[in-house]
């Protein structure tokens, strides 16, 4: 009851008009970071949280949280539109989103995902307000053998995106494994593959690969096909900017399922939105009639991926706000600006400051309800960019990838490797060898192989410690689903058919 | 025929990846597995993804359906490739130039000259885009979001 | 923000120009420090944008110019990777121009010690210590080790019966561990250590039991410290910590010794700057220093202020590095001169 009171306090202190105020420009914000490629949140609440000296705290978190969601809203424009992800967690966005722009669907892709995002975004708000205490306690119980559990059956997931030879999957998949294994390793602080290279010390970036391999391969080809003559001259859009009453029939399902899996997986410290997505991207094959259409420009891969990637943000609060640990860059610079207010997240946050905690967590209602009426109309503006005729449209493209790589971390190596990148996606592409396998073993290779020898190590050797707790034998038991599913799905459907034949027979 | 040359280069970099982790340098005994034991399964796999592509591709060629379609697609595409070539030497260039002529500079002669090639003789909208494009975004990152670019010979 | 920063590039110039007039006396007043920055001043930070060096060294860039300390345009610069070595090898390259300064952590002294780079504070000028983090030792409240000698006795039993979280093996906290361990009577070269990520990962890990005990930063784990939810067995600090922290023991009153290996914050100028140079800087970290909420924030953050300067911070370094060295070369993650 007095927690309710809280809630309602809560909204009296977000309704302020500075509050609302706050909150829009956090969203505006948000909004623009996300759009941006390279420059990420974690970068954009750091370079704000300056301007918010002096300010009120509540108003001060109000809109940094702003930027953060906001930041999901639009990371996925210019995933769908140029094939380049604008923030990390877009990335499986680039595989539907960009082939439905290419179908002419751009403008439903980008208004599914800025409708997935409210609702799941929204989805995530409800469950911060309403379990926040007891996902805390589940999320202790993750330790090094859960995380194992949960990356292995998130690789699962590569067999769904192999296309047409399996061996060519593969072969991504491990070249992928194999770049997340170069840089200095965490377990035993050893250099490996980094060849006497300073850069490569901690690791190949992420985002540089992904930028390179997506969105620089794809300039390559197109300006190869724009010089033979190919290529169509501009994209044609078809049918109208909105949703189609079929593709938002279609859209459901993935948005809520896609904002469950998010919120889940963002209150785990170190699994974060990338995964979130991949997990929706997998369960939205899995689960469809149509799996072929996957990687062809599927609406079921926009809507979960996009939802899960939103819904994130609110779960990664969780740790945050209940228990004072930031589960990555961005909820560390949020936990940052908490300090700065003299006011410390962790259990008695929630005792101590329930007016700020609570303004906040209903700030997110609001500022989600904003995104969606920002975003909305800016469909249509962002559709033209693809009436830029291609001769300027590509180039462009790279100038944009760039500046957004070296914004990160300031690292001319940096460029050069997505240069390199780019020829090795264009390599891949003319050889039918598909990219997201490779972009799936970089995200997931460092944490598989981690997170397994921080479990043996803990059992001294054993595996028992893969079987000992309730957590990884439910994930063991939903890996072996997935992975048989292929198997068992026909027979399923073929059970389902049967009483409507047999009457026949 | 590509089949081929993706079952060379798995073996190669299976190889080279496979010495490469024998090099690394092992000093601390407290974890069971050590940091090679990984890449060593990743090696290992790689071979066998190898013998699996090269499988694949001869069953295909005893199918013998796919292979004219491929040749035809490559013979066309194989004349295009210095397309790709200069791009990546230009786009190289471009990087190597971005801190010593600044972000600014760089970016508008690159965008230059690749419109000029890909968007001939609509020389004003080129110019406008190549210019505007580097300036507006150039002030954007580095006045509104401080974020630091290369200032390069440009006084500002 | 924005609008400020378009208007520095003009109040630039201006103060270019009037610098010798109303700026010049100032220091003209104070005698020796007859130098002052002739244009930009980039402060390099060796992480990403978002980080808490990048926080900590934008709140120089803000009292360097409120306190008007440096009158020209202030940048805080990233440049992060190779585990903050490229910072290095960037700084190095200005030498000596007087317009850099590297706000820096101890991996300055570890990534020469280790191998990583041949560059260490010898290639820089030290200008000042700033702050340091103390190492806090935590288990789980219901654990069955409730002093440092709970623990060591266990370890002396069987070195693989207490298992250890941490972020970053030869990292400062690591450190600490393994030097207190040692003059405990225990090889930590044996030590169950568990590396994770991220703080929060080995947080939880200790609060969800998987692993045993975190050596972290008193910050790290002081708010569930605070609610019960984490018991910390001692801290690294030389004396009793202040509040709620002034019940849990120093390893010092453990009769441990941590003394040299620790968690500090330093700001460096590039090498071969002139003493007038030096001067300048060194007063504007002064300045620093005494701001009331610089002060505030390192409270905040249960930190310490240990400023430093000239001799005292060379001494100092001096011998920060050697216990380093000497703690890395026992883990084995030293490099062989």
């Amino acid at each position: 009851m007095e927690t309710l009171a809280h809630i309602v306090n809560g909204f009296s202190i977000c309704l302020q008009p500075i509050n609302l105020w706050y909150t829009l420009v956090g969203c505006f914000l948000g909004t623009l970071v996300g759009v941006l490629p390279g420059i990420g949140p974690a970068a954009g609440i750091a370079l704000l949280v300056p301007v918010t000296y002096g300010m009120n705290p509540a108003s001060a978190l109000i809109m940094l949280a702003g930027i953060y969601y906001g930041a999901k809203y639009g990371g996925s424009t210019t995933s769908i539109l140029i094939r380049t992800p604008g923030e990390t967690a877009s990335v499986m966005t680039c595989i539907d989103g960009y082939a439905m722009a290419q179908n002419g669907r751009a403008g439903a892709a980008l208004a599914v995902s800025a409708i997935g995002s409210f609702i799941a975004g929204s989805i995530g708000v409800v469950g911060l307000t309403l379990f926040a205490l007891p996902l805390a306690e589940m999320a202790i119980e993750f330790g090094p053998a859960e995380y194992f559990m949960l990356m292995l059956f998130a690789m699962t997931s590569v067999a769904s995106l192999t296309g047409k030879s399996l061996a060519k999957g593969m072969f991504s998949m491990v070249l992928g494994l194999m770049l997340a294994t170069v840089g200095i390793d965490l377990q035993s602080a050893m250099p490996r593959y980094t060849m006497d290279i300073v850069e490569f010390q901690e690791g190949i970036s992420f985002v540089v690969v992904v930028v390179g391999m997506f969105a620089v391969s794809e300039v390559f080809q197109g300006l190869e096909m724009l010089l033979r003559g190919t290529a169509p001259a501009v994209i044609r859009i078809s049918g109208k900017l909105w949703l189609t009453r079929e593709e938002w029939r279609r859209s459901i399902g993935p948005i809520w399922r896609g904002g469950i899996i998010g919120f889940i997986i963002g209150v785990l410290p170190g699994a974060g939105g990338t995964i979130a997505s991949i997990l929706s991207y997998t369960t939205e094959r899995g689960l469809s009639k149509h799996p072929e259409q996957f990687g062809r420009g599927a609406i079921e891969g926009v809507a979960g991926p996009e939802s899960a990637n939103n819904a994130d943000t609110a779960g990664a609060l969780v740790p945050l706000l209940t228990l004072g640990l930031p589960g990555g860059a961005v909820t560390a610079v949020l936990l940052g600006a908490f300090i700065m207010y003299g006011i410390q997240p962790g259990p008695l946050l929630f005792k101590e400051h329930p007016d700020i905690v609570w303004g906040l967590i209903d700030s997110m209602y609001f500022g989600n309800a904003m995104l969606l009426i920002l975003n909305l109309p800016l469909i249509g503006l962002f559709v033209r960019l693809l009436y830029i005729p291609r001769g300027i449209l590509y180039p462009l493209i790279v100038a944009i990838s760039a500046v957004g790589i070296y914004s990160i971390n300031g690292n001319i190596v940096d460029l050069y490797l997505m240069i390199l990148f780019g020829v090795v996606g264009y390599l891949f592409n003319k050889a039918d060898i598909p990219i997201a396998p490779l972009v799936l073993g970089l995200v997931l290779g460092d944490l598989i192989e981690q997170s397994f020898r921080q479990a043996m190590n803990l059992s001294d050797g054993s595996l028992g410690i893969f079987v000992g707790s309730r957590i990884t034998v439910v994930l063991l038991v939903l890996t072996v689903i997935a992975v048989l599913w292929p198997l068992i799905a026909p027979r399923i459907k073929a059970l389902k058919t049967l009483p409507a034949t047999g009457p026949e027979d | 025929m590509a089949n081929r040359i993706i079952v060379g280069f798995a073996v190669i970099l299976a190889g080279l990846y496979l010495y490469a982790t024998e090099q690394i340098p092992v000093v601390l005994l407290d974890d069971p597995l050590g940091p090679k034991a990984f890449p060593r399964l990743l090696g290992a796999a790689l071979l066998a993804i190898a013998v699996m592509l090269l499988l694949e591709s001869l069953r295909q060629k005893k199918a013998g359906d796919t292979t004219p379609t491929e040749g035809s697609a490559q013979s066309a595409g194989w004349r295009h490739y210095w397309v790709v070539g200069a791009l990546t030497i230009w786009t190289s260039l471009y990087v190597a130039l971005f801190e010593w002529a600044g972000y600014a500079l760089s970016t508008s002669i690159y965008l230059l000259v690749l419109t000029a090639w890909f968007n001939r003789g609509r020389w004003l909208s080129n110019v406008l885009t190549a210019v505007l494009f580097s300036f507006v975004s150039y002030g954007v990152f580095t006045k509104l979001l401080a974020v630091s670019l290369p200032r390069g010979i440009l006084p500002f | 923000m924005t609008f400020k920063l378009g208007f520095r590039e003009l109040s630039s110039v201006v103060a270019a120009i009037g610098a010798l007039g109303t700026w010049g006396h100032a220091v003209a007043a104070e005698g020796e420090a007859a130098w002052q920055p002739q244009g930009p001043v980039e402060i390099v930070v060796p992480t990403g944008a978002g980080g808490e060096n990048d926080r900590v060294a934008r709140f120089i860039q803000r009292i360097f110019e409120q306190k008007k300390l440096v009158e020209t345009p202030v940048l805080v610069v990233n440049k992060s990777g190779g585990g903050q070595v490229l910072s290095l090898v960037y700084f190095a390259k200005k030498s000596p121009d007087p317009h850099f300064l590297l706000y820096a952590t101890g991996t300055v002294l570890s990534n020469q010690i280790s191998g990583r780079t041949e560059l260490g504070y010898h290639d820089l000028t030290p200008i000042a210590k700033l702050r340091c983090d103390n190492t806090a030792l935590t288990v789980a409240p219901d654990s069955d080790m409730k002093t440092m000698q709970d623990l060591i006795g266990r370890l002396k039993g069987n070195i693989r019966s207490v298992s250890f979280g941490g972020v970053s093996r030869g990292g400062a906290n690591n450190l600490v561990l393994a030097k207190a361990l040692r003059s405990g009577g225990v090889d930590p070269s044996g030590l169950k250590m568990i590396i994770f990520k991220t703080n929060a990962q080995s947080m939880t890990g200790v609060m969800g039991k998987h692993v045993d005990a975190v050596a972290s930063s008193v910050s790290a784990a002081f708010q569930n410290f605070k609610s019960g939810k984490l018991r910390i067995l001692a801290v690294s600090a030389p004396k009793r910590l202040t509040g709620i922290l002034a019940d849990v023991p120093t390893m010092a009153e453990a009769g441990l010794d941590v003394s040299g290996v620790s968690n500090c914050r330093y700001i460096y100028a590039t090498k071969g700057i002139t003493a007038a140079q030096r001067a300048f800087w060194e007063n504007a970290m002064a300045a620093v220093n005494n701001d009331e909420e610089w002060g505030a924030d390192i409270a905040q953050r249960n930190q310490m202020q240990d400023f430093r300067r000239g001799k005292d911070l060379e001494s100092d370094l001096k011998a920060t590095y050697d216990a380093t060295r000497a703690a890395m070369v026992d883990i084995g993650l030293a490099k062989a001169k």
